[in-house]
């Protein structure tokens, strides 16, 4: 009785969360673009605790839409590294793997107050960091990735995938990289926009070659007044797999994006 | 004195006067854009629309999709200039309509049916 019950409790509460979800995820990508010719910059710092150390990853991220359904950008990392003393690589700080990110969208169906969109992505990371073995920020090979983003946007009910493939040659890294987040608006929808939003991101990863996984959830909090929007999200694993020494604990999240 | 009282008062008369005749000079653009599902996907929109011109009176209602403004009439702004912009913002235009300082009315689809 009290499972049912406890079923029941989570059931509405999920639905209210997805039934006013809004705006952009923190750490999961979206299929909605914000225009022709619009440009963002983001910053989104990572502190990331594990076993073998703490990783601190500050990028410079910046998106550039030259056509509606097309984005272009650069991802560069920007790495501080602080190995436990047992690994013997010791601490510093260096520029981490630079991305190169395309974007298209392929399908569009607007209705009243509501879309759904889908998009093509890829992401092709460039070895210029050290080989420190740091998943997406200083892997110091060359990596492909591509997945498909499908979102639905609406006044009542809202919700970003993303599926994909990531490729690394010179590692046995290959991973399928699964994502979903749904957002919950604090404040009524307004122009000029103010909006308070909590985000609850999950992010699944299934090493093929390894057999290993992870899985991971987020908690955010996200704030937009007009153009700027300021991010913080906790992320911690639920389930894990992985070689001892890569083992996740949690990390921290810090965004601010300015569209212009 | 009063050559000075009678020229204040030229002024006065005249600066009210082209007062109000730029505040009737705006053209009132009404439109109905599909696909505007949450406030900060609106940001691209707005920023286009921007660009056409001398914006004032900018208002959004999500849930009707409705999107006004006011602009200034020196910009002529047609129905072609806000198919465009919509287009390249990436949404879908439903219904335009441009209400002219000068009285005249320019309309393209039907108005939706709001309870307002």
């Amino acid at each position: 009785m009290k499972l049912k019950h406890l079923t029941s409790i989570l059931g509405i509460t999920l639905f209210y969360q997805i039934s006013f979800a809004q705006g952009p995820p923190i750490l999961t990508d979206k299929p909605i673009l914000l225009g022709a010719g619009n440009s963002t910059v983001r910053t989104l710092t990572e502190i990331r605790h594990t076993n073998r150390g703490r990783f601190i990853n500050t990028p410079f991220i910046y998106h550039y839409l030259p056509t509606p359904n097309i984005l272009v950008g650069v991802h560069v990392n920007y790495l501080n590294y602080l190995f436990e003393f047992s690994s013997g690589l010791g601490n510093g700080r260096n520029l981490g793997d630079i991305s190169l990110i395309g974007k298209y969208q392929f399908l569009r169906k607007d209705q009243t107050g509501k879309t759904f969109r889908m998009a093509f992505k890829t992401l092709q990371t460039l070895p210029t960091g050290k080989k420190l073995d740091i998943d997406m920020i200083s892997m110091g090979t060359y990596q492909s990735y591509i997945g498909l983003i499908a979102g639905y946007e609406s006044i009542k009910f809202g919700i970003n995938q993303e599926l994909g493939y990531a490729l690394m040659p010179e590692s046995t890294k290959d991973e399928i990289r699964y994502k979903v987040a749904f957002g919950l608006p604090l404040l009524k929808p307004s122009f000029p926009l103010r909006q308070l939003s909590l985000y609850f991101e999950y992010q699944a990863s299934w090493f093929v070659e390894r057999r290993d996984y992870l899985l991971m959830y987020a908690q955010g909090l996200q704030y937009s007044h007009g153009r700027m929007t300021f991010e913080m999200a906790y992320q911690w694993p639920l389930s894990q797999e992985l070689a001892e020494p890569e083992i996740r604990a949690h990390s921290i999240f810090l965004s601010t994006r300015l569209v212009f | 004195m009063k050559r000075i009282l009678k020229f204040s008062f030229i002024i006065f008369a005249f600066s009210f006067v082209s007062n109000a005749q730029s505040s009737s000079e705006r053209d009132a653009v009404e439109m109905k854009v599909d696909g505007l599902g949450c406030p900060f996907c609106s940001i691209g929109l707005v920023q286009k629309v921007k660009k056409l011109g001398d914006l004032k009176d900018i208002d959004t209602e999500y849930e009707t999709g409705l999107f006004m403004f006011t602009i200034s009439d020196k910009h002529e702004v047609s129905i072609e200039d806000l198919q465009n912009t919509v287009k390249k913002a990436g949404y879908t235009l439903v219904y335009a309509s441009i209400s002219r300082g000068s009285g005249e009315k320019v309309q393209f689809g039907e108005r939706p049916e709001t309870e307002s």
